[in-house]
C-alpha cells in the first residue's frame, strides 16, 4: 500500500485516463457495460482517490517541485473522473421530452431515402413485412 | 443491432437505420463500422420530423439531429411499438426488440 501511494503521482492519473478512454474505445460497445459503466466508474474513482491520497500522504516530506507535480496530477485525475461522471450521469440525459407528434403517430408515413449507395429505399417496399427502424444520432 | 442482424433476418424482419448523416457521411463513416443493413440519409430531417424525433441542437456543434428511437411497424404499416430512451447512451438492446416482436406475434 505504501509503495502504491509512492507511485500514485503517475499511477493515479494513468488509471483515471485508462478508465476514461477505455469506456469510449472498448466498453461502450457492450450494452451491459455501457448502460451502467461497471468497469469505468470504479476505475476513474480509484485513480482519483489514489492520486489525492498520495498527495495527502506525501505532502509534508516532499519538495515543492514534487508537490507541484502531485497537485497537477490530482487536478487531472479528479477532472477526468468528474468528466466521466458528468457524461454518464448528466450529459447523456440531455434529450428533449417526447414530442406530441411521436406520441400521437399511429401509422408510419411512407418515405423514400437514399442508402449509402445512393439507392432510394421506400418504406412501401417492405409492406407485408415487419420493419424495425432505428433512428441514430449520426456517425459520431 | 448489427451483431444480431441474422436473427432479425431469421424472423423475416427488416431493419433500417435513419440519421441526419448525408449519403457521403454514411458511406465514409458508418459503413466502415460494419453496418450491413440499410442506413438511410435524412440530412433535411424530413422523415425524422414526420416521426417527431427531431432533437434541436442535439449535436455538440449545435445542429439538429434525431433522438435515438426504435420504431416497429407491422405488415400493414401500423406503428406497433415506439421505444424511446431518456438517455442517449442507453439504447434498447436487440434482445428487448426480439421480446417485443415475439409478444406482437403471440398477441
Amino acid at each position: 500500500m505504501r509503495n502504491l501511494l509512492k507511485h500514485s503521482i503517475w499511477l493515479g492519473p494513468l488509471i483515471t485516463l485508462v478508465g476514461f478512454l477505455s469506456y469510449f474505445l472498448i466498453f461502450a460497445k457492450y450494452p451491459v457495460l455501457r448502460d451502467v459503466p461497471w468497469v469505468n466508474i470504479p476505475l476513474v474513482t480509484l485513480g482519483g482517490v489514489l492520486t489525492v491520497a498520495g498527495l495527502w500522504r506525501g505532502w509534508n516530506n516532499s519538495r515543492w517541485i514534487k508537490r507541484c507535480f502531485h497537485c497537477v496530477g490530482s487536478l487531472f485525475s479528479v477532472g477526468i473522473a468528474g468528466l466521466l461522471f458528468f457524461y454518464v450521469f448528466s450529459y447523456s440525459y440531455g434529450l428533449p421530452v417526447t414530442s406530441e407528434t411521436t406520441k400521437a403517430i399511429e401509422r408510419a408515413p411512407d418515405f423514400s431515402l437514399s442508402d449509402a449507395n445512393g439507392n432510394l429505399v421506400s418504406l412501401a417496399d417492405y409492406r407485408g413485412k415487419k420493419v424495425v427502424i432505428s433512428f441514430y444520432r449520426g456517425f459520431w | 443491432m448489427q451483431t444480431k442482424i441474422e436473427e432479425f433476418e431469421a424472423r423475416d424482419v427488416v431493419v433500417l437505420g435513419i440519421s441526419t448523416s448525408t449519403v457521403g457521411e454514411v458511406k465514409e463513416k458508418m459503413i466502415p463500422m460494419g453496418f450491413t443493413f440499410p442506413l438511410l440519409a435524412d440530412p433535411e430531417l424530413k422523415v425524422i420530423d414526420a416521426f417527431g424525433l427531431r432533437h434541436v441542437a442535439g449535436y455538440p456543434t449545435g445542429e439538429d439531429i434525431a433522438r435515438p428511437a426504435i420504431i416497429i411497424i407491422d405488415e400493414s404499416g401500423v406503428i406497433v411499438e415506439k421505444m424511446l430512451t431518456e438517455n442517449w447512451r442507453v439504447r434498447p438492446t436487440a434482445e428487448l426488440i426480439f421480446e417485443k416482436l415475439d409478444a406482437l406475434k403471440a398477441g
